[in-house]
């Protein structure tokens, strides 16, 4: 099943069984739409463009390195939200499930999320994750990238009434988030690929990278 | 030939040398090197003209003379567009740069360039000739256009859109002469005495005087046969399995961006043939070698005949300026503002653009 087929029938599951009260859909539904307006996509960085270099912890297995990843292959790097997010849960198994194919053609792939290192830690365990999950702290990586924003004050309260206090989930009282972003990052440090969407409930199917790899993987041999 | 004998020797009588160098020019300019037996009260003055025309101080026409040798880069050819011979073309130049007290061009067996002075000069130059042109238009008052208009477009652009509306405006204006230089990279206006360039996307130059006259979209496209062996991409990263045609906006990296509902998604593509013009490249992919991602002006026939077809139809990958650009620092020559002003309104009109 498609990764965004199963986005869907969640999103059909928490409106239709009122897992979320309609009130908070509409709330939700007009936060997205603002995103998507704000034309905040469109100054994210973009296939062609450097990409950051990074060097960020990973609360199983210490400090990763974007350059040390780069220097054995391509690197796949996912930025999520949160464990609280159950878009974001289901694009890391959906990734994981990808995993096998992903490194089979020489490439790496990390999450990165703003969460401390013991939320980071759950997002981990829960999805069963067998790629680094790394702390993005005050989200500067997700800076660099262009995709992290702060949340409107209805926002804030918003996500605060759901339970998702962000200055203790993120252990930073910026109320700040990265948009959901795919990127594949070819060897020589550019971007290969991206795929940045302000609405958090769609997400790239993982296969969509495999082209992509495929592609890097011709050049080098080349 | 008599009215002119006459008003010459008026000339001489007056001592007006340039004035009478500038009528022979006029009356016999394509046998300049001829001796010209003129009849003037009664007498035979045997004038040799070229010698007539190196001596004279008519400056305008020898800074038309030289701005068309620095155009061209060569004296024959100037000098033949201008009814002279190459030794007399090169005299008058070289009694300007006496003159002037500066060298302006550099002559060597290949061609005539232009010196550091010679770039400024020529830049000075056009506004002078630009201002008499404008001087005359105004004068004569009934709108029509004459001398020459140098526009300057992609070959793409100018076959598929300027030229076909061309007549309509150049009917209106039977005495003007309109040189095309035809080129896909971008032109350095005033060194190639460009009166009006069209430009597709963003400037570069920020001496110039740009005016935005329409939109360009950007399509992805491939011919049937191509995609009936390749596949049809559905998504843009499956671009990546596909042979690419990379056009003369490519430079370097090339990135294809597209958005889809607000998401935006872009793929790094590996050009497979790469071509400096967009016609070659419309070509290329009419030819089935690969997908090709351009204006749709630069391919919109063959979309509509079924050459191509549309690749990724919808997915957007935005817009880019259709530019009318004048060159700053003089003010544009009446037929370069007509010219806009036409082009304007056309694009309006076709609004299919």
């Amino acid at each position: 099943v498609k990764l965004q087929e199963q986005l869907n029938a969640l999103t059909v599951d928490l409106i239709d069984n009122r897992k979320i009260p309609k009130l908070v859909v509409d709330a939700l539904m007009k936060g997205i739409k603002a995103q998507t307006l704000s034309g905040i996509a469109d100054r994210a960085l973009k296939a062609g463009d450097a990409a950051p270099v990074f060097s960020l912890k990973d609360p199983a297995a210490g400090t990763v390195n974007s350059a040390a990843l780069l220097a054995q292959g391509p690197l796949g790097v996912s930025f999520y939200r949160g464990y609280w997010c159950p878009y974001c849960n289901l694009e890391l198994q959906a990734l994981e499930a990808a995993r096998s194919e992903i490194q089979a053609r020489g490439a790496s792939v990390v999450a990165i999320s703003m969460q401390n290192a013991a939320n980071s830690c759950k997002s981990n365990r829960e999805n069963e994750l067998g790629f680094p999950v790394l702390i993005d702290t005050g989200g500067v990586v997700a800076g660099e990238f262009g995709l992290r924003y702060s949340l409107s004050p209805e926002m804030i309260e918003l996500n605060k009434s759901l339970g998702n206090n962000l200055e203790v989930i993120n252990g930073d009282s910026s109320w700040s988030l990265p948009m959901p972003g795919r990127y594949v990052i070819g060897q020589d440090g550019i971007i290969a690929y991206a795929e940045v969407n302000p609405d958090y409930t769609h997400r790239p199917d993982p296969s969509d990278l495999l082209p992509i790899l495929d592609q890097l993987i011709r050049a080098t041999a080349a | 030939m008599q009215g002119c004998a006459n008003w010459l020797g008026q000339g001489f009588a007056d001592g007006h040398l340039a004035r009478v160098g500038a009528m022979l020019y006029f009356c016999f300019g394509a046998r300049s090197q001829r001796l010209v037996r003129c009849r003037i009260l009664g007498s035979n003055i045997e004038i040799k003209v070229a010698e007539i025309l190196f001596r004279m101080n008519d400056r305008f026409l020898s800074l038309q003379l030289f701005a068309r040798v620095a155009r061209a880069g060569s004296f024959s050819v100037a000098g033949r567009e201008m009814g002279i011979s190459q030794p007399t073309a090169s005299r008058i130049v070289a009694a300007l740069e006496k003159q002037v007290g500066a060298a302006l061009l550099v002559r060597s067996t290949r061609a005539v360039t232009l010196t550091e002075a010679g770039i400024d000069y020529l830049a000075r130059v056009d506004a002078i000739l630009a201002a008499l042109e404008e001087a005359d238009h105004a004068a004569r008052g009934t709108g029509e256009l004459r001398g020459l208009l140098r526009i300057a477009a992609s070959t793409s652009f100018a076959v598929r859109a300027v030229l076909p509306c061309l007549p309509h405006f150049t009917e209106r204006h039977p005495k003007l002469r309109v040189e095309f230089v035809l080129n896909d990279d971008k032109q350095d206006l005033i060194g190639d005495s460009i009166d009006v360039a069209l430009r597709i996307g963003a400037l570069a130059d920020s001496s110039v005087v740009a005016q935005k006259v329409g939109v360009v979209h950007r399509v992805v496209a491939a011919s049937p046969d191509y995609l009936a062996k390749a596949g049809t991409p559905r998504t843009p990263s499956e671009l990546a399995q596909h042979s690419i045609i990379v056009g003369p906006a490519g430079r370097g990296i090339e990135a294809w961006a597209f958005k889809k509902n607000g998401k935006a998604t872009s793929v790094r593509v590996e050009g497979r043939f790469v071509l400096n013009g967009g016609e070659g490249a419309t070509a290329a992919a009419v030819a089935g070698l690969g997908i090709l991602s351009a204006g749709a002006l630069g391919m919109l026939k063959e979309l509509q005949s079924g050459q191509l077809v549309r690749v990724l139809p919808d997915w957007e990958m935005g817009v880019a300026d259709i530019n009318v650009v004048l060159p700053a620092g003089r003010a544009a020559k009446p037929s370069a503002r007509a010219f806009t002003e036409f082009f304007k309104a056309h694009l309006k009109q076709q609004h299919a653009v």
